[in-house]
Order: C-alpha cells, then structure tokens, then sequence
C-alpha cells in the first residue's frame, strides 16, 4: 500500500511539500514512518490502542509544526522527538506513574548472547510494555532515546534522583524477564531433546 | 550511571522496531485533522484576512454614511466654473428689474436656499444686483417718508401669507420716488389683511408678507454670517402709502439689505426672517425721526 512518488523520494524535497500542506506528502509520511513511530509509542505507552491514538496526535503535530523543523538534523529523528514528546504528554495526562510501589532488585544477569540471536523486537517491546509506566519512561528515554538524568527530570518532572532508581529498578526487571524467558526457552529446548532421543 | 548491557540490548533491538499501525489509523488521522482548530501561524493569518475585511467594509460604509450626510449634493458635485458661466449668463438688468413676487412664483427652488450650504464665490456675485437694488432705495428713502403722511389710522394689520398676485407695474422715478402721477389708491388683490388685538395700542402699521426668495437672492440667504432681510418701508398709516410699498416691492424695488449676523439663520423661517427684517426696518426709521 506504500505510495511511490519520485518527488518526494529525498527527504528535503518531502519535507518542503509537508511544509506546503500537500495532502500526498502526508500519506506519503505516514506511509514511510507509521510502523517505526507507532513502535516508539508503543514502547512508552504499552498499549496499541492507546498507542496508535499517541501516534495519530504525534502525526498531527508534525504537519502542523512542521515550519519548526530547521534541518539541522534528521526528518526522523525529528519525528521521533515529536512522538516521544506526545507519549509523555499522554502520560502525564492519563497514568498517575509517579507515584509506584519500588520493586525488588534482581542480581541475577541473563545470557545477553543468548537474547540477542534469540530475542526479537517485538518480543522486547513486549517486555518494555509490561513494565510499570514511571520505570518504562525512564528507561526508554535513558537507555533508547540517550538522554541523561537532567534532561529526564526536566521532561518528566521528576527529581534526577528519581530517574536514577526508576532506572536502576526498570533494569533489574528487564533483566528478571529476559532471565525467565531464557530459562524457558532453554528449559523448553532441554525437554525436546529429551523427548527426541 | 553509565550504560550496561541490558541497555545496549533493548537499544540495539528497539532503535529501528516497527509496529504496523491498523488500516483505518490514516483515515482516523485524516478525519482528525479535518475537524482540528488550525494551527497558530494560518489561524493568525487568517485573523488579519478578517480584521482586514471587516476594516475595509466600515470604512466602505461611512463613506456612504458622510456622504448621505450632505445636505445638497448637487451644490457639491456643480464646480465653481459652472456655477459662474450660469450666473454670467443672466442678464444684469433682469436681476435687478425684476420683480422679487413674480420671480419667485416662477424660479425659486427651496431645496436651493438653504443655511447649511457653504458660501462660494458665486454666491458674492449674484448678490450685487440686490445690494445695488437696496443702495438705490436707500438713495431715494426721504423722498418716500415725504411722500406718505404718518400716522395714519390706528390700525394695526398684519397680512397673512398668502402669495401675492401680480400687480400693475408702477413707474419709479431714477431716485426710487413714486411719481405724483401714479394712482396708489387701487386695492391690491392677493393680500388678505385681517385685524389683530393689538390694533388700539400701537400706531404703526406693520405689513408681514409672504414674499419667496427669488433666484438671484438665494445665494444671499445662503450666505453664512451675513443674511438677507427684504424690509418695506411702509410706516404710513394710509392705504394709500401701504398700497404704494407693495407695489414698489412688487416692482423690484424693496430693500434688500446684506447685514451682519444678528441671530442664528437656521432658527427661522423665511416668513420670520422675512418678518425679522421689516421689524427691524421700521424700528429704524423710528429711531431716526
């Protein structure tokens, strides 16, 4: 269903008609870009539905706030600050995540060789969606998006102290899952073998 | 803090993941967008598109409005050219021979005497031959008061304003003096007198008439400070006198006097400046003798 334009194929020339208001170039961003902004809603609202609601708002935002993208950086990247910005907005709006029960901290490391050739993306997001909304916050802007704690406690509100622990709490449990599906998936492995021979 | 492996795990798998959004997610945007308030920059643009619009119509219509305002559009639209080769086209002698009742039964315009009509040069010129005309009768004032006894009776009339039918022309010496010739005695028809409550206590004879302005008066009276008051001299107490002033006012011959503003113009008609002015005659020639 992706449109083939050749106008628009560099981003410079699809950017100038987004800031003209051309109806093609807006299918044609949303064609290009949806599934990859709809994935980084997911991953801080760990809903779909509520996701795909944040990612229409985000995309509404930048065709009308499209006038402020100076080129100093990637139309993506751009994109992406736009809907990371409109997550935490629906956050803030709709989560009360500030105020959560700390969680207990897991030592125990999981095989990150083994998760990395085994563990897919959606499998992660999946993950990262299971978490509690004040540590999947801050993990996904600390970890994901490369903010430090200042920048963390000026988006969120929050104290950079606070980011600290959201953060040191969000990996342990990332961690913890990782380990349980590792420790399933080898367990599940070990009985097929057994069953085989 | 810095990074640990559990971050460039979900970093390294999540940075370019995709999610499919559902088919109608387009159309949701599509539709939102559609009933979405405008964005800041065109909402503002299209605020001075109204305010312009809106500006340009008040000012379309006050135009309109001043120009509804006016009192005589045609004295503004005629320029001062024209208004000139028009009055140069009158014939000197006529305007000052000609009888001020049957000039104005045949050329006087209302809507062209009016007090709110600014004074142009026009206006000066046409009001000569009047100011000549009073000149003249001025000149040959004795000799009238000589030639009518006073007082008369003690009757006070005052004729009511009716027009004045034409009357025989009567033949005035060059210094404004009716000739003993002519016969004064003759009632003049078109002029009701009727008596009034005041007759007992006052010995003058006062005569109110009717008389419209003629064409070549009504710059005058358009004149702002100065105005016109067309006065009879009559302060006879014998018909005869009061005849003999009708029919020089009849002839042309009355007092057409440019003074100074003594009272505001607009307040009056012109049956009371009319009135004003040969009160103000009378009591003048009062005064002198």
């Amino acid at each position: 269903m992706a449109l083939t334009i050749p106008h628009y194929l560099t981003e410079s020339r699809l950017v100038a008609a987004l800031q003209q208001q051309e109806a093609r170039a807006q299918r044609v961003v949303y064609e290009r870009y949806g599934s990859r902004m709809l994935a980084v809603c997911m991953r801080y609202v760990g809903n779909h539905d509520d996701a795909e609601e944040v990612l229409i708002d985000g995309f509404m935002r930048v065709y009308n706030r499209i006038g402020q993208f100076r080129g100093d950086g990637s139309f993506e990247g751009w994109m992406r600050r736009v809907m990371v910005t409109e997550s935490l907005m629906y956050l803030r709006k709709n989560k009360a995540w500030r105020q959560e029960q700390p969680l207990d901290t897991i030592t125990v490391e999981p095989d990150y060789e083994w998760a990395d050739a085994n563990l897919q993306s959606e499998d992660l997001i999946r993950l990262v969606a299971q978490l509690p909304d004040g540590y999947r916050t801050v993990f996904n802007l600390y970890a994901i998006e490369g903010y430090n704690h200042a920048e963390i406690a000026e988006l969120t509100g929050i104290s950079e102290g606070t980011s600290k622990s959201q953060l040191s709490r969000a990996r342990a449990l990332l961690q913890q899952k990782v380990r349980n599906m590792e420790t399933g998936y080898k367990t599940a492995s070990h009985y097929g073998k057994a069953a085989n021979r | 803090m810095e990074k640990q492996p559990i971050d460039d795990l979900f970093a390294r798998k999540l940075r370019e993941a995709e999610l499919p959004p559902s088919p109608d997610a387009f159309s949701r945007l599509q539709s939102r967008m559609s009933t979405a308030p405008l964005p800041v920059t065109r909402r503002r643009v299209a605020i001075w598109w109204y305010g312009a619009a809106v500006a340009s119509l008040l000012l379309v219509t006050l135009f309109y409005y001043r120009n509804s305002l006016l009192p005589d559009p045609v004295a503004k639209k005629q320029p001062l050219a024209q208004i000139k080769a028009s009055q140069a086209a009158v014939p000197a002698n006529d305007a000052q021979s000609a009888p001020l009742v049957t000039n104005a039964g045949k050329h006087a315009n209302p809507s062209r005497i009016s007090t709110t009509k600014p004074v142009t040069e026009a206006a000066h010129e046409q009001s000569k031959p009047i100011i000549a005309m009073a000149a003249k009768l001025e000149a040959g004032k004795n000799e009238i008061r000589s030639s009518m006894p006073y007082p008369g009776n003690n009757t006070h009339e005052v004729i009511s304003p009716v027009p004045v039918s034409p009357v025989p022309q009567v033949e005035l010496a060059k210094n404004g003096s009716i000739p003993s010739s002519t016969n004064l005695s003759k009632p003049i028809e078109g002029i009701q007198t009727s008596p009034t409550a005041a007759h007992q206590s006052d010995q003058q004879r006062v005569v109110v008439m009717t008389i419209e302005e003629p064409k070549a008066a009504a710059p005058i009276v358009a004149l702002q400070p100065a105005q016109v008051e067309s006065t009879s001299q009559v302060q006879s107490g014998s018909l005869a006198g009061l005849l003999a002033k009708v029919k020089q006012l009849k002839n042309g011959d009355a007092l057409a006097r440019v003074t100074p503003a003594k009272r505001p113009v607009d307040s009056r008609s012109r049956i009371s400046r009319v009135f004003e002015g040969m009160k103000e005659s009378l009591k003048n020639e009062t005064t002198l003798e």
